[in-house]
Formats: structure tokens, sequence, C-alpha cells
């Protein structure tokens, strides 16, 4: 119960944090972002990348391994994934949150998740 | 041309194309895109383009040509050319509404009407030939039109695709219409045709490997093992469209022919080899 | 002396969440319409999504759940203004990746 009180209000913090810079990530969180990359209707990562256990994987985009050596700027990560095409314009990189395919607390999920990698 | 583009762009440096100079001829077009492939693929045979997936994954070559033997489109062939055959009401046929009696023509499909001043594609062609002999017109995407554009395909084989972009501006205006469909980004994920077929060819897709625009239109109409039956370029098409989450173009509306007549003049030269199978 | 009192107390209190709901209703229909307009705009670069949203909105409007009408209407709305975005762009945007001119 105070567990789930706890977790609430990280998620709550987590929530109202635009690009948060830091926030405790609970195995909740990264199980969520990871449930997120793999669905076919939300990140759909695997279409793209090849990553941690996912099965039939893309070869467009690198393989999204060793992420916090590789972004250690959680905001630019976070950035990045909102809209790819900021930084390369010919990306084909669908923009994941100025297009709304997710929302600022399913990206910031998915980055808990990618974190782990 | 096309690498160099996305250097610049990728250093952050502006085009700035003076719109004189923007727009190069259809045949300027071609060109390039068969040099930007060879360049890709420098080991396929510029006629293996028309095999698109199977050009280019020896695995999936392997799985195509043991599926060689009994192709699953033979029976829709076989009914294609019994309807083609069949007179209508009237008495007519459909030969009387092509030239040489529509055998042997595929290769020249679409094409520019000057006198319409649009694109006809063989599937306009058909259903227009039915409605002058006072017959309904048939649904667009599957059906009795794939299976007697299969038969027309089929009787013209080998034929090299031949598209002309008369010199004419409003052929013209469609040809650069139908390109500017195939380059623009569209829908919630934000993929053009290009996105796949000019920038990402040979790579997988999640499980689909991408083929490349060179020699697409050229295996049409298409058995696809997702759909279990034969269909049309502009079901395609529409398919495409909607996994990108953009809302699909009505079958013949005047984009989709525009943008037909562009991706098939990319593949004059290669030869007709539709009906044929992908996954 | 006291009832009429009452009765104006009791219709008044009726009536509030009643004048909420017709207030809900216009913001939906206001809302509702504009996402509908900016769809339109999109012309030929209309996401499926803004029509999925578009429908539940109306569904959800038809069965009297003003809140998730309004929120489904808004969500529509979004989207159609990022897919009149994307048209706009493309009209340029198109020849970065263009093979030829």
């Amino acid at each position: 119960m105070r567990k789930g009180l706890i977790s609430l209000c990280l998620t709550t913090l987590a929530l109202s944090a635009t690009a948060p810079v830091f926030a405790e990530t609970t195995q909740a969180d990264i199980d969520r972002g990871k449930e997120l990359a793999y669905s076919r209707k939300d990140g759909n990562c695997l279409a793209c990348h090849k990553m941690d256990d996912g099965k039939l994987t893309g070869n467009i985009g690198p393989e999204l391994a060793e992420m916090k050596a590789r972004f250690p700027d959680r905001e630019m990560l976070f950035k990045r994934i909102w809209d790819e095409t900021q930084f390369n314009p010919v990306t084909v990189m669908p923009p994941f949150g100025r297009h709304m395919i997710l929302s600022k607390q399913e990206i910031n999920r998915i980055i808990d998740y990618l974190y782990t990698l | 041309m096309l690498k160099a583009k996305v250097i610049l762009v990728s250093l952050g440096i502006a085009l700035a194309i003076p719109q004189a100079m923007a727009g190069s001829t259809p045949e300027e077009d071609r060109k390039e895109a068969v040099e930007y492939f060879k360049q890709m693929f420098p080991d396929v045979p510029f006629e293996e383009f028309v095999n698109g997936q199977y050009a280019l994954n020896e695995d999936r070559r392997k799985q195509w040509e043991s599926m060689q033997d009994f192709p699953p489109y033979e029976f829709a062939v076989a009914e294609g050319q019994e309807m083609f055959e069949t007179p209508f009401a009237n008495g007519k046929t459909y030969a009387s509404c092509f030239e040489n009696d529509g055998i042997g023509i595929r290769q020249n499909y679409p094409y520019f009407d000057t006198k319409k001043n649009e694109v006809i594609t063989l599937e306009l062609a058909i259903n227009r030939c039915r409605e002058a002999n006072g017959e309904k017109p048939l649904r667009w995407k599957k059906g009795a039109i794939a299976s007697i554009s299969a038969y027309m395909a089929s009787t013209s084989e080998g034929k090299p695709i031949d598209i002309k972009v008369p010199d004419n501006p409003d052929a013209m205006a469609a040809y650069q219409d139908g390109k500017e469909f195939y380059y623009s980004r569209r829908g919630q994920l934000n993929f053009s045709c290009a996105s796949c077929h000019v920038q990402n060819p040979g790579k997988w897709i999640r499980a689909d490997f991408l083929s490349p625009a060179l020699g697409q239109p050229a295996n049409f109409p298409v058995h696809r093992s997702k759909w279990g039956e034969l269909g049309t370029l502009h079901r395609r098409f529409a398919g495409c469209n909607n996994n990108v989450r953009a809302d699909p173009l009505p079958a013949q509306s005047e984009e989709y022919r525009n943008l037909e007549y562009f991706l098939t003049y990319m593949s004059n030269g290669l030869p007709v080899t539709g009906p044929a199978t992908r996954p | 002396m006291k009832k009429p009192l009452l009765t104006i107390a009791i219709s008044l209190a009726l009536s509030a969440p009643l004048a909420v709901q017709a207030g809900e209703k216009e913001d939906f229909e206001e809302l509702y319409a504009k996402a509908q307009s900016t769809h339109k705009d999109a012309g030929t670069f209309q996401w499926t999504v803004t029509g999925d949203r578009l429908k539940a909105a109306k569904s959800a409007a038809d069965n009297g759940e003003h809140k998730k009408a309004k929120t489904m209407a808004n969500e529509a709305l979004k989207l159609a203004e990022e897919s009149v975005a994307q048209r706009k762009k493309q009209q340029e945007a198109w020849r970065m990746v263009a093979i030829g001119n």
C-alpha cells in the first residue's frame, strides 16, 4: 500500500516535469517503457532498431545499446525521440512527440527503459 | 546529386534552388534514379530490379523460386482471359477498346491523354471500356479488374516499359505532381514513399524487406500472401498510406494516377513481369 | 413565504448542472467544428488518427459523455493542426531527398 503510494507520488512527479532532469525510476517504469517500446501501435522501436531481446527487428536505425554512455544528457535523448527531424531533416524516424504518437510521459518511460540497455 | 543534397542538408546548409533551375526533365530524373540504385546495389543487373526484394535478398529469392512452379495467380489469369474474351451484352469485347486488340500493350500504361488532359491507367481504360459499352464499372482494387489486368499484363511479359511524357505542360504537370507525391512525407508517422523505397531499400522494417523504387510497378497486379489474392497498384498505394497513418486516397483518384505515371516512368526500359507474387 | 424561496433554491440547484452541461455542449460543438475544418484543411495530407478521434468524439457526445467528447475533439484538433503543418512543410521539404530537382 505504502509502496503503491510512493510510486504514485513518483509517477506524479515524473508526469509534472516536462523533461525531467532526474526522477527516481522504478521497475514498473522500466517495464512500462519496454512495453511501449515493443508495442507496434506505440513506440514500435523494433521496426527499425535492434535492441535487447527484441525478435524480428528492423535495421533502418542503429542498434539501441549503451544508451546511457551514448546519451548522457537525458534531456537531449528526450528531444531526439520527441522530434529527430530537428536534428536530421532527412531522418525517417517519426517525430514521436510532435506528432503525438507518444505522450511526454510515455517517452519518459521509454527513456527509463532505454537507460537500462 | 542526391548524396550531395543529403550532405548539404545534414550540414545545415539551406538549399536554395533557383525556381528557374528547379524541375529537371523526366528523362534526367530517370537516369539519375537508375544511377542512384546502381551505386546502391552494384551487383544487381538492371533488369533484375523488377523482382524487387528477390533481387536483393538470397533467402527471400529461394522461397520465391520454390513458389514459381505453381504460381498462385494462375487461376486468376485464366479467369481474366475468359472475361476479356467474353462479349458484352452489345456483342463487342474489351479488344475493341484497345490498340492491338489489347494484346501486348501493358508496357504503354499509364499514358497521358492530351485530349482529356489526364493520366489513363490500364484499370481506368478497362472500366471506361465497360462503360462505353453499356456495362457497369468494376470495383477498382481487386477481383475481376485485377484478373483482367493480370491477363493483359501476361500478354506483355518481357516487353520493356515505355511510358512517355509528351511535350505538353499538362502532361509535365501530371508527372511533377506524381513526383511530389512520391517524395512528400505523409501521415502521423511522417513517411514518404521515398523514405522506404529510395532512402532505405535493402533494409528490414520489422519483418518486411524494403524494395527499391526502381522496377516496383513492373510486377502489378500482384498476388500478395498477405492478401491471399491479386490486387492492383492502387490497392498497394492505399495500403502503404494507411500503414503510415495517412488517409488513403481513392483508387484511380487523380493523385494516385499521377503517382503511377511518375513511378512507372522511372521504370522505363525494364520488362513487364506482372502478375507476380510478393509476401 | 419560505416555500417560494425553497422552490427557487431547488430550481437553481437543479439548473446549475444543466447550465454547465449546456456550456460544455457548446464548447464541444465549437471545438469539434474547428477540428473538422482543420482536418479538411489538410487536404490530401489527412491523418487516419484524426478521423478516428473525430469519430470517437462524435459518438461520446451522442452518448452524453461530454468530458470524453471534449478530450477527443481536442486531440483531433491538435492532430489536424500537425497534419496541416506537415502539408505546408512538404510543399518545399519533399525536394530534400528527391532524385532530380
